[in-house]
């Protein structure tokens, strides 16, 4: 029972959690008392606990809980590593949501909740808890996308979440039937053994893995499934799209690569055809999406869009370096997009009453605060890729190991898209430097905590020198001892 | 900006002078090879900083630009902002490092981050709409040749296991393989040389910079180009260097031939400046690829006295634009009857730029074409004559259009001759000019040493 009280704390507490908001958010007789800061602080504590347990028995082999749960080391790194940003995400939020007046104290019990069904997600074994799990993890991220109620954008961003959410996870049911059908089974390690000696599929076959895969390739923000990503990331509340673009990118390709043992390891034509053109697709649409991009979030989005471009080329390859590679570069993205959304979060215009949102708020900043424009220059500079701060690490080391196979062709478009993409990040480093203006932008002053969360990242930003990434190889030797 | 500050600034800056110096001092030039050998060591990384024969003057002439630079928006800055010396510190320490590092992908990561500074440097003082474009040119331009580059490091570090300079140089690759990187590299180095087609971002970044960028643009940025084909495309790709001389050449000498005339249609004095940086660089370029010493070293030769030569003229515009505002040429004229002592100095830089005996850009070309004679390269000989004489007719008609003809007396009230501070910024400037000019062994006897590793790979 130790080995699997991480979850099991996470669970009750979150629950416990809820039950207190609910004993005394709801109370007429103490006066509905304001409960934000209670949850969060009890939010991170519950968060802190939960890391530690975790790092308790670090390497211990393989849990298997209940014939529905595997946790393995690589499980468990994913999770510590969530945690950690959602905790960053729990704290700088705070102030986004004062300023918009969404203080509601379900907003760190969602959070939690979605978190959960995350950690959940990334060690289920089976499929019927896997498709369980993805819906509550959807439905608590369309939730946080609708979470503003005051905002018509913010509902619709949230239905349409919703929608295409859904959507998603039928095709994903659709295919997962079809594989039961085929086989009867539906227990991962089962399938490994099945899939394992499998030639020829069939049609159905064949088509059952495409769906899973296009149904992976909606939750990843990948063309050509990425119409909607755009407008949810922009009618969202901030501090839900803070969540929305680091965590499940992160999960997602984790159990990709997993899916990947067990399901593909003997169809690799197809996962190359699929994986080659969702990448051209995602490199064109994401660097032309963004070019007329008038609004930040919408620009953030279509370079998820491009970044995932990226990913899916270094999923071309399965060796153990591009693997590690791999996941080095989606946490040191995750990283920077977490800063960026975090400093634009926390630009709230006083005079107009709403968060600046369109990047010409933003001319001549420079002269203005010059402390936050050089921090928002230093994240903008490294996501577009130059030299000495971390981004620019992770693409080397992607493209460097990428070049060693036998794909090494796609180099050619990622550097291309590569300069056409440095643009738009330019543009705003641009804007905010040089200008005209003569008046002034009248932002509120940003938070300690915040400034400090920030602080903490611009130094990993800076002093990051592209050797401490031992996380992907650790996870590629569970994935394929696991299955040994 | 406080007083304090400047000066903490401007004395950091005299430091590294003075130490620069103390390494001229302490280098041998027999020993050939890397010298001052340090190895800065962070948990896993190791990383070697030396300085060569090369390298050595290439960092002087930082050392030395720099706190001119300095001196100069010493009380320039109008709108109280103090942001530029700390611009030109940081500039300065990524120049620094970017000419000791004795490793490949070092080597890129400082050729790629000189440009974050100067991207906001460029445009951020300005008023006019072009400054954008200027700052978008100089960026898209560079980027686009080192991407290129990128691919080729990555690909020269799979295919050897190493990115050690030294070690490189040992490196073979098949004749396809040689070409491809040959290529890629050569473009990186184009863009920033600056050779005839890329060569546009270099008029507009120039017209668009204040004067310290445009000091420090002429006077050391172009020759990363140079520096970079030196140290890592003659050595390592020699057979394709030798391939694609003929290229370059042509090249090259449209460069010179095109921008000579073409200077003698602009109206904006830095313009003009710019455009004759681009014809030394390309004639530097062509005294690369003869392959004959004397050629290489008068190349190099060159560049310095470029560097110093383009560094005072870009100067002196500032000086007068800090009088008159304007840097269009229809403005000016009748100056040596206003400033005299001004003239003077704008005649010296006049005559070293057309090359005239006993000044540095004189050495320099006329090694070059000492070279170029030596390996019978008749249509390159024709051709840098040709620009050289064009050299002298852009630049007399330019002195001339300024300083000589009628006063005119609205624009001419209130205007102080160059100060003492001007001053202080030129005469250094001047000696070493003839000090390269008249007594060139003091330089060549360090540059030899270091010809000879690159001259042996050619041969």
């Amino acid at each position: 029972m130790l080995s699997f009280l991480p979850e099991h704390y996470l669970l009750s507490c979150s629950l416990f959690l809820l039950c207190y908001g609910i004993t005394f958010g709801l109370s007429a007789t103490i006066k509905f008392p304001f409960l934000y800061k209670n949850t969060i602080f009890l939010g991170i504590l519950i968060l802190l606990n939960f890391m530690f347990f975790n790092m308790e028995d670090f390497i211990v082999n393989n849990i298997y809980y209940n014939f529905f749960f595997l946790k393995d080391q690589s499980t468990t790194i994913i999770q510590v590593i969530l945690t950690i940003l959602s905790m960053i995400i729990l704290i700088t939020s705070y102030f986004y949501n004062k300023n918009n007046s969404i203080l509601y104290w379900e907003y760190p019990i969602l959070i939690i909740f979605s978190i959960t069904s995350v950690f959940f997600l990334v060690g289920s074994n089976e499929i019927i808890s896997f498709y369980f799990l993805l819906e509550f993890q959807s439905i608590c991220f369309y939730i946080l996308a609708a979470y503003n109620r005051k905002s018509k954008k913010s509902l619709e961003s949230g239905i349409k979440y919703f929608i295409m959410g859904s959507f998603s996870s039928i095709l994903l049911l659709l295919g997962f039937s079809f594989i039961y059908a085929l086989t009867g089974l539906t227990h991962f390690e089962d399938l490994y053994v099945f899939f394992s000696s499998s030639q020829n599929p069939s049609f159905i076959m064949l088509l059952a893995m495409v769906l899973i895969l296009v149904a992976f390739m909606f939750k990843i923000y990948a063309a050509p499934f990425h119409f909607w990503v755009a407008d949810v990331y922009q009618g969202a509340p901030t501090s839900s799209v803070l969540f929305f673009a680091t965590i499940p990118l992160l999960a997602f390709v984790l159990i990709l690569y997993k899916f990947y043992f067990i399901f593909f390891i003997n169809y690799t034509e197809m996962w190359k055809l699929f994986f080659l053109v969702t990448c051209m697709c995602s490199l064109i649409m994401g660097t032309l999406g963004a070019l007329y991009q008038q609004y930040i979030k919408k620009l953030l989005a279509y370079s998820s869009i491009m970044n995932m471009g990226f990913v899916t080329a270094g999923f071309l390859v399965t060796n153990p370096i591009v693997i590690q590679h791999n996941i080095n570069y989606i946490v040191l993205y995750i990283i920077n997009t977490l800063a960026v959304l975090i400093l634009f979060s926390n630009m709230y215009l006083v005079n107009e009453k709403k968060n600046a949102e369109l990047i010409s708020n933003y001319v001549g900043f420079f002269k203005q605060n010059k402390f936050i424009s050089v921090l928002i220059m230093c994240f903008f500079y490294s996501l577009a890729g130059l030299p000495p701060f971390s981004f620019f690490f992770g693409k080397l080391m992607l493209l460097t190991s990428l070049m060693n196979t036998d794909v090494s062709f796609i180099v050619y478009p990622i550097i291309i898209t590569t300069l056409i993409g440095s643009f738009y990040y330019l543009r705003v480093v641009q804007l905010m430097s040089y200008s005209n203006q003569k008046q002034w932008i009248h932002v509120k002053p940003i938070s300690y905590i915040t400034l400090f969360m920030i602080i903490c990242i611009t130094f990993v930003n800076l002093l990051y020198l592209g050797n401490y990434s031992n996380l992907g190889i650790l996870t590629y030797y569970i994935s394929l001892e696991l299955y040994l | 900006m406080t007083l304090f500050t400047k000066n903490l600034i401007f004395y950091t800056s005299a430091l590294i002078f003075f130490f620069t110096t103390y390494l001229w001092i302490t280098f041998d030039p027999f020993h050939f090879g890397y010298q001052h050998i340090y190895c800065i060591q962070w948990a896993d990384l190791k990383f070697f900083i030396g300085i060569d024969g090369l390298s050595l003057f290439f960092i002087y002439l930082t050392a030395f630009l720099i706190p001119l630079c300095l001196l100069f928006s010493w009380n320039n800055n109008t709108k109280n902002n103090y942001y530029s010396m700390i611009f030109l510190l940081s500039i300065e320490i990524i120049l620094i490092f970017f000419f000791s590092v004795i490793d490949l992908l070092l080597f890129y990561i400082f050729f790629e981050a000189i440009l974050i500074p100067f991207f906001v440097f460029i445009g951020i003082n300005g008023y006019r709409k072009r400054r954008i474009h200027a700052a978008y040119l100089l960026f898209f331009y560079t980027l686009f040749g080192s991407l290129l580059m990128l691919i080729s490091v990555f690909a020269i570090y799979l295919h050897c296991g190493t990115t050690d300079v030294q070690l490189l140089w040992n490196a073979q690759f098949s004749s396809e393989r040689e070409h491809l990187f040959w290529l890629f590299f050569f473009l990186a180095f184009a863009v920033k040389i600056p050779i005839f087609p890329f060569h546009i971002w270099l008029p507009e970044a120039h017209v668009e910079a204040p004067t310290e960028g445009s000091v420090l643009l002429a006077g050391v940025l172009l020759k990363l180009g140079t520096y970079g084909i030196l140290r890592f495309v003659f050595p390592i790709f020699p057979n394709a260097t030798i391939y694609y001389a003929p290229l370059v050449l042509l090249l090259s000498s449209i460069g010179i031939f095109y921008t000579s005339f073409t200077t003698l249609r602009q109206i904006d004095i830095k313009r003009i400046v710019a455009y004759s940086s681009v014809a030394h660089m390309n004639m530097c370029v062509i005294g690369l690829f003869t392959f004959d010493p004397i050629a290489i070293a008068g190349s190099i030769l060159l560049m310095i006295g470029h560097g110093l030569v383009s560094g005072g003229l870009f100067f002196l515009i500032g000086v007068l634009y800090n009088r008159f505002h304007t840097k269009l040429i229809k403005y000016y004229s009748g100056l040596v009857q206003l400033m005299p002592i001004y003239a003077f100095l704008f005649f010296f830089f006049t005559i070293s730029n057309m090359s005239m005996p006993a000044t540095s850009n004189f050495m320099g070309e006329f090694l070059i074409l000492c070279g170029i004679f030596f390996k019978k390269n008749i249509y390159s000989l024709v051709i840098s004559c040709i620009g050289i004489f064009i050299g002298t007719i852009y630049s007399i008609w330019l002195y001339n259009k300024i300083h000589f003809g009628l006063l005119n007396p609205e624009r001419s009230s209130y205007i102080i001759d160059v100060t003492f501070a001007e001053l202080c910024i030129f005469i250094p400037i001047i000696i070493h000019i003839l000090w390269i000019g008249i007594y060139p062994e003091s330089f060549l006897s360090i540059i030899n040493g270091a010809l000879v590793q690159i001259y042996e790979y050619i041969y």
